[in-house]
């Protein structure tokens, strides 16, 4: 096994924030601190040929953007950014091209420049401080924001994105929430915060409440992320301030909705310092990054069981990692990477299946 | 105003704040060339008069000029030395280094002023030389490692996160990226001790922190007194 | 009477009436013609007549002119011109106008006119009073109406009242009441300071003044604190000061306003504004010197209190116990009237009462000062306010010697116990310096060569073994850490000596006796600071005894013998180094100090090398160091008296060491043996003559054979000598030394550096002051290109640019081809600098001018002859190593070349500094960012327009790399914080991220200075555009 650096792509001076790609894993979105949003294009991963095909209207957001979320199922294409400025946007393709799927044939520069233009449908407002994550649901249909004002949101909007229905305002959270993510094919959302829990909602006769709680972890929740397999059981790994990574497994659920959750396994111990993103891939394996920017990734090898299977030193050379993501393209998983070095870092991820 | 502010026991005078006593020679003798004798003189020289350009000095200086320029070759030597490399790596260069220590981040942070009194951090004792850690070992491709502990005023200072803020601006800015800083409340020394380091070392509430332009102004305002 | 004199009355009289508001100058004219003749030819009445009709006239506008020509008329005649009876009749005449309103001015003008002349009554201008009393409403006319009757009062006052002659009271009663009928409620500036001046001259002068007392003080209090703002177009200029001192002058004119002024000024004092305070208060001093002890005697509780309140609760805007991290002493304050200081004003105020009132009777001030006692002492029980409560009564002490001892007596034991507690005895040292204070304010200060003055015996004297003792104990008893004490008590010790005839020479000598031991051993700024002021002021006075005490005991501790270790003195440590800092700093400017010094240490530096030449180097160095600053120093102020005194003495010593060959520390060292020699520059400075050349000469030719086939270093002082000696001595054998020189250097290629430069700048020397520039002509081998040649015509060049010969350009000329030789290039290059590099021994100190050949512009000559030159050689080269040698020419002569002199080659200079940037060569980068920063700090126009290249051109300098030496990156990094500072936001702005980003590298440095100055700079650039918030 090995992680090995593809391509490096050099946006900004300032902080890369977050990304996250397109459903046919061919687009990227950067969430930067110079309050852009950039669109880098994976032209060939063989070739190793990304482009920066767009730079969306800088004038929109403020302040720094901090987070980026593609709309599933959508067509064209939807995205939405939340900032610090405390509003989200929501941005959609102009003309249909890129409706069709992913046969990338024409590499017009223009015309792909062209393709990549977006339109600002909207703009969120409510929440009073920053916005920290932002998330969509497997179908598309609500859309979850979160914010320093300690709330979560969830909005339900139409076909275009074009208006939004704030459907819930969730308040449990005593301190921040830094971070919001689904569960991939149920209404499941998962909420980290500085109080260092992870709450769990769920919809309960149309109306959306906490449904657990998970603590134990030793200081702020950066991020969490549910298990892709599709298997019945639920699971979602956790990443925090206090350097660990956790793994929760919900073990029951009771008739009034609520359900048992327990911390199913720490993770092998192999990050330094603060740990702000984790990504959980359609394959079982974990990937954790940080502040001592260090990229770790784990595999369970027996249930409940995690080994380290990988460690990349200095990903951004000496800056810290602010988000890891897997993505599949053309069937294969790599990760990508954003951090203060403002830099996006591609990385190919073999595995020996043999193993 | 009623009594004479020296009364103010626990307020130390500038120029008996911990310091590296040194360095000024070294300032006023970096920018000249010379041969080794010729610095160990000016140094000496320096003991005596420190205005650092007595006209022994330029005597010294002159002397030493005239002494090279007789032995032509050294100085025309770096012509024939290879093609620019300058911004090559740092290694290259055959100085040796002098370490960050304790003193230079004491040095950086013990001028900044305190958002209520007049008075630097280091004069009200809340940065203390003996509560700043330092760990590197120099090498540019590892991370290195800040730790200070600070002492607010008064138990209750509501400014604790402020300081500590302008603390942390002021090392982001002064220290290269591979430096990692924790900023933390002496024990004890804050009611509400664990909130603020809390907030001290969250990367993200930093980060809008200096996006708040009136924020940014306060703490553009306590760093100008730096030295 | 004469029709002709009637006709010519008559048409005059027309004249004026059609000029009048026409022409008013001609009108002038006119009125001034009649005047004349009235009295003569004509009778004022015949004036009358002539305005009959028109005076009567239904128009009003004739009216007036007609009445106006009669009264300028008037206003031009002598006050002894008209008889009673014409005055009677005048009188009833404007009597009959004063009813009709639109002719008002002109009707009292003629007033005016009528109560200055000599001959008016007192009926007449009693009956003009009573109207003005009863009839007269100011505010139905205008301002400059309303003029005319302060004018009239005030000619009736100097016609009647002046001088005491005042006839009857019912007159002067009349008189006042008319002043505050028409004073009342006037608001014109220019009214109101005729009305403050009445008003003064009335409560002063005038008993009926008494009855009205409070009218007239109520008239001038309604106007306190006067504020108004001149009109841009003030005719009669009057500013608001004039008004503030008329109406202070006013309000504090009689004692009769006392109670009064008093009372509402004390209520006055609670403004808010520190302007008014300030009038307040200046008022307030000004009604307490004028209405005298009594006044004041009756008054003062009320005035006491609201001062001390004004002084408890108000700020000295500059406090001194801030200014100790300053060592400025205590009682330092500027008197700056400019800049408002309520509390020392009221603390003036103070001082101006109790004078007044221990002036008055003693009894008095007894009640007054044990109030205030009462009063203030709580706050020495309870260390409360402390330092307003010493103010105050040093305030009161300092009126005179009875306040004076007075206060001592009674406030002095208040505070003045001995302490071990160090905060006790911080705060009891400052209140002590407050009576200190008081005490050279009421005896004055010590001046110099006029010391043991007698001073009348006081109280303070009775404390002094007291003060010196506790000022000991604070100063010794202490340990290091108690800086503040310490200082304090040395700023103490200065200001007793300040004080005239306090302390006997015994005493003075036991304080210098503090100092110095304090000087030497603690090692802290402030009190290093504080000690040397400490000396330096007991210097200007005892000059004689500091030597003795001080001065003398830091020479015996310089040890004969350097072991590296520092000395050890009654338990401390001291270096070498401290002993001499020291010396150096605080002897400036003092003959006999300065003497002794460069006396004692000529003998120590030969006994140095007596004892052990080999390890002393440093040691010999340092001596040498200082002897040569000293003199440095001090040359100017030396009268060749003094300096042939100390030659006498130091020659000697001088040539003892000189004797010794084989020492290794001054003879031997290559650094000392030319500052060695420099000493025979100095002794010799200010008068050697033909003979003393010749001896010289005899000596070191003769004897030490300096010229002989082997080179010997003793050149050297010989060339020192020659440099201070007058150009007009006669030198026959220059001709042939110079010859012998010349011989010598090309004889011998691999001469010992010191002997080489020794020689050259003998040959410098001698080309500048006594030899021809055919002689040298002769000499010169413009073709040879050895090494040791060029070097020869380098000097020799030196000494005609510097007196502008015309062989000069010759020589320059041939050096500039060169810089394209392939082989001699490169040294050329560098010795380019020679040229202009400043030599001590050749430059002019003031006095002995005529030392040598140096022309004062040569550097600005110097430089226009090679500046196009090498412009053209550079551009027209391509080849890296030619162009190199041109900047590299350039930097070292630009190195030693005032920015101002460049100033005018700037636009073909500043390319090219530019593009020496990327030299690949350290020295030449550093001159060239020396020569930028002077550039970028004086001309911000030029620089500006060059940030965009020059900013990213820095940038690569700032990172280590083969020419980017420690130097090159300081500098770059400096130069980058000035353009910041000096280059419009604007233009820098769009660089801020470029730098930011560029100076991460550095942040790295090896060198803690440049990561310190990356540091700053960066900082620097974070703030642009930044607003620091308030």
């Amino acid at each position: 096994m090995a992680i090995s650096l593809i391509r490096s792509l050099k946006l900004q001076n300032g902080k890369t924030w977050a990304l996250d790609f397109t459903p046919q894993g061919n687009k990227l979105a950067i969430a930067s601190e110079d309050h852009k949003i950039k669109l880098v294009e994976i032209e060939s991963l063989e070739k190793k040929q990304f482009k920066l095909v767009n730079v969306l209207d800088d004038t929109v957001h403020k302040k720094a953007v901090r987070t980026v979320a593609w709309r599933p199922h959508s067509n064209p294409p939807c995205l939405a950014a939340g900032s610090f400025d405390t509003t989200v946007s929501i941005w959609s393709f102009a003309n249909n091209d890129n409706a069709i799927e992913d046969d990338d044939d024409d590499d017009d520069a223009g015309a792909g420049l062209e393709a990549n233009e977006m339109d600002l449908m909207a703009i969120i407002e409510g929440h009073e401080n920053e916005i920290k994550g932002i998330a969509w649901s497997h179908d598309g249909m609500f859309l979850a924001t979160c914010s320093r004002d300690k709330s979560v949101w969830i909005w339900e909007t139409d076909e275009m994105g074009e208006d939004f229905e704030c459907v819930s305002v969730l308040q449990e959270h005593s301190q921040d929430v830094k971070d919001v993510t689904w569960h991939p094919s149920k209404y499941l959302l998962a909420s980290s915060s500085y109080d260092d829990s992870v709450r769990i909602w769920s919809e309960f006769d149309d109306d959306w409440e906490c449904v657990a709680v998970l603590n134990g972890h030793e200081g702020t929740v950066w991020c969490s992320d549910f298990a892709k397999d599709n298997s019945e059981e639920t699971r979602l790994c956790s990443a925090s301030d206090d350097s660990t990574v956790r793994v929760w497994k919900c073990v029951e659920e009771e008739p009034d909705g609520q359900q048992q959750w327990i911390c199913e396994s720490v993770l092998p111990k192999a990050h330094e310092r603060q740990i702000y993103s984790v990504s959980w891939s359609d394959d079982g394996l974990i990937a954790s990054t940080g502040s001592d920017g260090s990229i770790v990734v784990y595999k369970e090898s027996a249930p409940a069981v995690w080994e380290v299977v990988e460690t990349r030193k200095l990903a951004h050379t000496v800056y810290e990692v602010n988000e890891i993501k897997w993505i599949k393209v053309n069937g294969r998983n790599i990760l990508v990477t954003a951090g203060d070095d403002g830099c996006i870092n591609v990385w190919d991820f073999q595995v020996l299946l043999s193993q | 105003m009623s009594d004479y502010l020296n009364d103010n026991p626990n307020v130390v005078e500038e120029n008996d704040l911990p310091s590296r006593k040194v360095s000024e020679d070294d300032q006023l003798l970096m920018g000249s060339v010379g041969s080794q004798t010729c610095l160990k003189k000016k140094r000496l020289l320096l003991k005596i008069d420190n205005s650092g350009q007595s006209s022994v000095q330029q005597a010294v200086e002159l002397l030493d000029k005239m002494l090279l320029l007789n032995s032509a070759p050294e100085l025309t030597s770096d012509e024939e030395s290879v093609e620019e490399t300058d911004g090559e790596s740092l290694e290259q260069t055959n100085e040796e280094w002098e370490p960050v220590d304790a003193q230079e981040i004491y040095d950086l942070t013990a001028h900044i002023s305190d958002p209520e009194h007049p008075l630097s951090l280091g004069q009200l004792s809340i940065v203390n030389l003996e509560d700043i850690e330092v760990h590197d070992d120099g090498d540019y491709n590892k991370m290195a490692e800040v730790i200070i502990r600070i002492t607010p005023t008064i138990t209750h200072c509501s400014l604790a996160t402020l300081i500590g803020l302008g603390i942390r601006v002021r090392l982001e800015r002064a220290l290269p990226p591979r430096y990692r800083f924790t900023i933390l409340l002496k024990k004890g020394s804050h009611t509400s001790e664990n909130q603020v380091n809390k907030q001290l070392n969250d990367k993200e509430r930093v980060a809008a922190a200096c996006e708040n332009e009136q924020l940014l102004g306060v703490v553009s305002k306590m760093l100008s007194t730096c030295k | 009477m004469a029709d002709g004199a009637n006709g010519a009355v008559g048409s005059l009289v027309v004249a004026f009436i059609a000029n009048d508001t026409v022409n008013d100058a001609k009108a002038q004219e006119v009125a001034e013609q009649l005047a004349e003749m009235v009295g003569a030819e004509a009778k004022l009445l015949d004036i009358v007549l002539g305005l009959k009709g028109s005076i009567t006239s239904e128009d009003s506008g004739t009216r007036r002119k007609a009445l106006n020509c009669l009264s300028s008329v008037l206003a031009c005649l002598d006050s002894d011109k008209l008889p009673r009876n014409e005055i009677e009749v005048m009188c009833q005449f404007y009597n009959s106008k004063l009813d009709d309103e639109l002719l008002a001015l002109e009707t009292l003008s003629g007033f005016r006119s009528l109560c200055r002349m000599v001959c008016v009554t007192g009926q007449q201008v009693s009956a003009l009073m009573k109207w003005l009393t009863d009839e007269y409403v100011p505010s139905r006319y205008l301002a400059a109406v309303r003029f005319v009757p302060f004018q009239i009062l005030d000619g009736i006052y100097h016609n009647k009242f002046k001088d005491g002659q005042i006839v009857n009271g019912k007159l002067t009663e009349q008189f006042v009441q008319a002043y505050i009928n028409v004073a009342s409620g006037e608001k014109d500036p220019r009214n109101l300071l005729l009305s403050f001046q009445l008003n003064e001259r009335i409560s002063t002068s005038l008993p009926a003044a008494n009855s009205h007392r409070q009218e007239l003080f109520d008239i001038l209090f309604s106007y306190f604190p006067i504020t108004f703002r001149p009109p841009k177009n003030d005719p009669y200029k009057i500013a608001n000061v004039d008004l503030k001192l008329a109406l202070r002058s006013a309000l504090s004119a009689a004692p009769m306003f006392a109670q009064d002024a008093f009372g509402n000024l004390v209520d006055k004092l609670s403004a808010s504004s520190p302007t008014v305070k300030q009038d307040t208060l200046l008022t307030l001093k000004r009604c307490i010197e004028n209405f005298g002890g009594q006044a004041c005697a009756d008054d003062w509780l009320p005035i006491w209190k609201a001062l001390k309140f004004e002084v408890m609760h108000s700020v000295d805007d500059n406090d001194d116990s801030l200014a100790l991290a300053k060592v400025t002493p205590p009682n330092a304050q500027k008197e700056d009237e400019s800049t408002i200081n309520n509390y020392q004003t009221a603390l003036d105020v103070i001082r101006t009462l109790s004078r007044v009132l221990q002036q008055f009777n003693d009894k008095v001030f007894d009640t007054f000062f044990t109030h205030a006692l009462e009063d203030l002492k709580p706050n020495f029980d309870l260390g409360k306010s402390l330092k307003q409560s010493c103010a105050i009564f040093s305030a009161i002490g300092s009126s005179n010697k009875a306040t004076f001892d007075k206060t001592i007596e009674s406030v002095l034991p208040l505070f003045l116990v001995n302490t071990t507690e160090v905060p006790k005895l911080k705060l009891l040292l400052m209140n002590l310096s407050f009576f200190l204070g008081s005490y050279i304010q009421v005896f004055g200060e010590t001046q110099a060569d006029q010391h043991a003055v007698e001073v009348p015996d006081n109280k303070l004297a009775s404390y002094k073994d007291e003060i010196l003792m506790i000022l000991g104990m604070a100063l010794t008893g202490n340990s290091k850490i108690e800086v503040t004490v310490r200082t304090l008590s040395v700023i103490q010790f200065t200001k007793l000596i300040k004080m005239k005839g306090y302390l006997t020479d015994e005493e003075i000598a036991l304080i210098v006796q503090y100092l110095t031991e304090t000087i030497l051993t603690d090692n802290n700024k402030n009190i290093y600071f504080a000690c040397l002021e400490g000396l330096k002021v007991i210097s200007e006075f005892y000059e004689q005894l500091v030597y003795s005490v001080s001065l003398k005991q830091m020479l015996d501790l310089l040890p004969n013998s350097f072991n590296g270790l520092p000395e050890f003195h009654n338990g401390e440590y001291i270096t070498i180094e401290t002993i001499l800092k020291i010396i150096l700093d605080f002897t400036t400017s003092r003959h006999i100090l300065v003497k002794e010094s460069i006396v004692a240490l000529c003998s120590k530096l030969l006994d140095v090398v007596v004892r052990d030449a080999a390890r002393s180097s440093d040691y010999c160095f340092l001596l040498l160091s200082t002897l040569l600053s000293l003199y440095d120093n001090n040359i100017v102020l030396m009268t060749p008296e003094t300096l042939v005194s100390i030659k006498k003495l130091v020659e000697p010593v001088l040539f003892q060491i000189l004797e010794m060959k084989d020492d290794k520390s001054v003879i031997g060292d290559d650094y000392n043996f030319p500052l060695f020699s420099t000493l025979f520059y100095f002794i010799n400075l200010k008068g050697v003559d033909d003979t003393q050349l010749q001896r010289y000469t005899d000596v070191l030719i003769k004897e030490y054979k300096i010229l002989e086939k082997y080179p010997c270093r003793y050149i050297m002082p010989y060339v020192k000598i020659l440099s201070a000696l007058d150009k007009t001595c006669v030198f026959e054998q220059s001709g042939e030394v110079f010859h012998r020189t010349v011989e010598l250097l090309r004889a011998d290629g691999n001469i010992p550096q010191v002997e080489k430069v020794g020689y050259l700048e003998f040959l410098m020397v001698l080309t500048n002051k006594w030899l021809s520039d055919d002689e040298i002509e002769r000499e010169m081998d413009l073709e040879l290109h050895s090494d040791i040649n060029l070097k020869i015509l380098t000097w020799v060049g030196k000494g005609l640019v510097m007196r502008s010969s015309k062989l000069g350009p010759k020589i320059l000329k041939q050096f500039i081809e060169l810089l394209s030789d392939k082989q001699s290039g490169a040294l050329v290059s560098k010795l380019f600098e020679v040229f202009v590099i400043d030599i001590n021994t050749m430059k002019r100190y003031k006095g002995c001018g005529t030392a040598n050949n140096v022309k004062a512009l040569y550097k600005q000559k110097f430089f226009s002859d090679i500046f196009k030159t090498l412009v053209a050689l550079y551009r027209s080269n391509a080849d890296m190593d030619i162009k190199c040698n041109c900047l590299t020419a350039l930097s070292m002569v630009l190195k030693h070349t005032p920015s101002q002199l460049i100033e005018p080659f700037m636009n073909d200079l500043l390319p090219m500094l530019l593009q020496a940037l990327e030299m690949p060569n350290s020295e030449v980068r550093v001159s060239s960012l020396e020569t930028l920063s002077d550039v970028t700090e004086k001309f911000h126009q030029l620089i500006t327009e060059h940030t965009s290249t020059l900013i990213p051109l820095l940038l690569k300098l700032v990172v280590p790399g083969t020419h980017n030496n420690a130097a090159v990156r300081l500098m770059s990094l400096k130069l980058l914080e000035v353009i910041a500072a000096v280059v419009p936001l604007n233009y820098c702005l769009e660089f801020k991220e470029q730098v930011i980003v560029g100076l991460l590298k550095p942040l790295s440095d090896k060198k803690r200075i440049i990561r310190k100055q990356s540091i700053d700079t960066r900082q620097v650039y974070f703030e642009l555009g930044q607003v620091p918030f308030e």
